[in-house]
């Protein structure tokens, strides 16, 4: 049968609930009728979505922590510390790689080993084999919201279990797992698995528990912005159709100012047009910026200066909240240290900025950058919607196949992989090769005129050197590869 | 992108073992393919055994194996036995990527792989005009088809 964006009935839902609780022997802590009066218990500043909400109406930007370890000792400890030290506002139970691919026999493996030895053996938090005690155990020691954070394409019992077990949001969708977190897994199908996350989390909602539930698209390797955009609307509204009612709209900064604040403002701004579109006008939506993916420079008195930056970028465009890399994930895993003294950095860069009128949301650069964006990403979702004679997941399963919707860097075997990016003469992303984006010839002429003004100023024709270049640009020391020196 | 005239030549590319580093690889097919040439694309996680499938299985004329997580040497130390085993003897094998975890000078990396059957291997940060003008040399097949 052809998946559709229709919410799933109480009687699917729950059917297929029978079947997800018993894919590990944790699952049948899950009472969703306690869990709804657990979370009522908790106190309101430790729900994440109520929080955004209240930053939101009193114009601050707050800290988000992604973090995560493996046992509840250490997970604890872990956010206990950033909390205190690092003074965040938010953090994550990041999901292990064995949980998140469904070898929860392998995380218990890796689980029992760390209890024993007392070292950090798995890269996350093992959600199934922590089951609902444990996973409450770390949210009852800690006195912020915390999120299930992390993509993969079958999340049902590890969110089961995270918001059962008091966590209050959950960051990853469908779109973003199906390019960058599978090889073999058709598009429907996880589309299928997160509108049951959706859907539980839209039943969380019904009985009173707001969640927040946070879109990211596609993970960018200079990526036009209206690539990642366009499929964070499109993970929107199937949330949205589940009964989701709060959505964090993620923005990756990708270093180009501009273009990252513009981006932020036209995904905010195109995500309140489609929801209202399809009438799910009762959604709340708040913004978040996190740090740019990729390889970050070795020397950590660089890295200050990028977790500066791009702190800057967020507050700029007055997102709710901000994610920062830590200084020394280059070299290793981030200890609690690190994590703590990164997000310092960053606060103390928000403390200076947020109070400040700032009319850079407002300059021409941010609006033509916003604009573009918003022309981009309209043609990319109308062009969906009609393949899908309005449905949103109908058509964005034949625009997977034919590339509309397309990614350059997709792990997936089912993508196109026809578009490619590069920088502009100013660091911006620009298509070199839209594939078979439905672009109009204002559109590519665009891009086409940034990239010559690139050549002109380099002196040479863009080509894989030069996006090579660009690809590690960042790390190693600037954002476009020809100031390299120092 | 479709190319319209015959292909200079069917490769089999992909990224072997356990390893999800896929920008690499993702540019190369671009290139190739831009370049004129057909392009099997295997993705993540492949063993030997897979490669050597799709090459049968389309008639390919090279393996291009990309690695990055350092164990290239585990990986593909029976490639070219197990191709002759297949009967595709003459098949072009590239190798490409971060190959070793010790620190080893580049000549005696590239010895030790071309020493296991590989006709041509490449350091990390090699730019896809390297192989493709290599490929072009071993296959016999010329011209130029610039990007863009």
């Amino acid at each position: 049968m052809e998946i559709r964006n229709k919410r799933l009935s109480e009687e699917e839902f729950f059917q297929q609930r029978e079947e997800v609780l018993t894919m590990w022997p944790t699952g049948k802590e899950v009472d969703l009728d306690e869990a709804v009066e657990y979370h009522k218990s908790i106190p309101v500043g430790k729900n994440g979505a109520l929080k955004t909400m209240e930053a939101k109406k009193r114009r601050v930007t707050e800290l988000f922590c992604s973090s995560g370890t493996d046992t509840i000792a250490a997970h604890t400890e872990l956010l206990r510390y950033c909390r205190e030290v690092g003074r965040i506002d938010y953090a994550s139970s990041y999901i292990d790689s064995f949980t998140r691919t469904g070898r929860f026999d392998m995380a218990e493996k890796g689980l029992k080993e760390a209890q024993k030895s007392g070292k950090k053996v798995l890269n996350g938090f093992p959600f199934v084999c922590h089951g609902v005690r444990g996973t409450r155990a770390v949210i009852e020691a800690v006195d912020m919201p915390v999120f299930v954070w992390g993509p993969a394409v079958d999340l049902r019992l590890v969110m089961e279990i995270g918001l059962a077990g008091g966590h209050t949001g959950y960051s990853g969708g469908p779109l973003i797992s199906f390019w960058n977190y599978a090889k073999n897994v058709p598009l429907d199908k996880v589309i299928g698995f997160y509108q049951y996350v959706n859907r539980l989390m839209g039943y969380y909602e019904e009985k009173g528990v707001p969640i927040l539930y946070g879109v990211s698209g596609a993970m960018p390797t200079i990526t036009p912005p209206s690539l990642m955009t366009a499929a964070k609307i499109i993970e929107t509204l199937i949330a949205a159709e589940q009964g989701c009612k709060h959505i964090l709209l993620n923005n990756w900064a990708q270093g180009n100012m501009a273009q990252d604040i513009g981006s932020i403002l036209t995904h905010s701004k195109l995500a309140r047009e489609y929801l209202h579109k399809f009438g799910y006008d009762d959604v709340e939506t708040v913004t978040f910026s996190v740090d740019p993916t990729g390889r970050y420079p070795a020397d950590e008195q660089k890295v200050y200066s990028l977790i500066f930056y791009f702190a800057m970028i967020g507050v700029l465009a007055g997102v709710q909240m901000i994610g920062v890399r830590t200084v020394d994930e280059a070299k290793h895993v981030p200890t609690k240290e690190s994590i703590s003294a990164s997000h310092q950095c960053a606060r103390m860069m928000i403390n200076m900025l947020q109070d400040q009128q700032n009319e850079v949301v407002n300059s021409d650069a941010v609006k033509a950058e916003a604009r573009m964006e918003e022309v981009e990403t309209k043609a990319i979702l109308d062009k969906v919607l009609e393949m899908g004679d309005g449905d949103v997941i109908v058509g964005a399963v034949r625009a997977v196949e034919t590339g509309v919707l397309d990614q350059s860097y997709a792990t997936s075997q089912f993508v196109k992989g026809a578009v490619m990016g590069v920088k502009d003469a100013h660091g911006a992303a620009r298509y070199m090769d839209h594939g078979n984006l439905p672009f109009s010839q204002e559109i590519v002429e665009f891009h086409q005129e940034k990239i010559a003004e690139r050549e002109e100023k380099i002196g040479r024709k863009v080509d894989y050197e030069v996006l090579v270049g660009d690809i590690t640009a960042i790390g190693d020391g600037s954002l476009l590869p020809e100031r390299w020196g120092g | 992108m479709e190319f319209n005239s015959k292909p200079k030549g069917i490769l089999v590319t992909g990224v072997i073992g356990e390893d999800v580093h896929v920008t690499g690889i993702r540019i190369l097919e671009h290139a190739l393919r831009n370049a004129g040439f057909k392009v099997v694309s295997l993705g993540i996680h492949n063993f030997d055994n897979d490669f050597i499938n799709a090459a049968i299985e389309t008639k390919a004329d090279a393996i291009l194996v990309s690695s990055l997580a350092g164990h290239a040497k585990m990986l593909v130390q029976d490639l070219r036995s197990k191709c002759i085993e297949a009967g595709i003897d003459a098949i072009l094998l590239y190798l490409g990527g971060q190959l070793v975890v010790e620190k080893k000078d580049w000549p005696d990396v590239e010895k030790m792989f071309l020493d296991m059957g590989f006709n041509r291997v490449y350091p990390p940060f090699t730019v896809p005009d390297h192989p493709i003008s290599d490929l072009k040399t071993d296959l016999g097949v010329g011209g130029n088809k610039p990007w863009k």
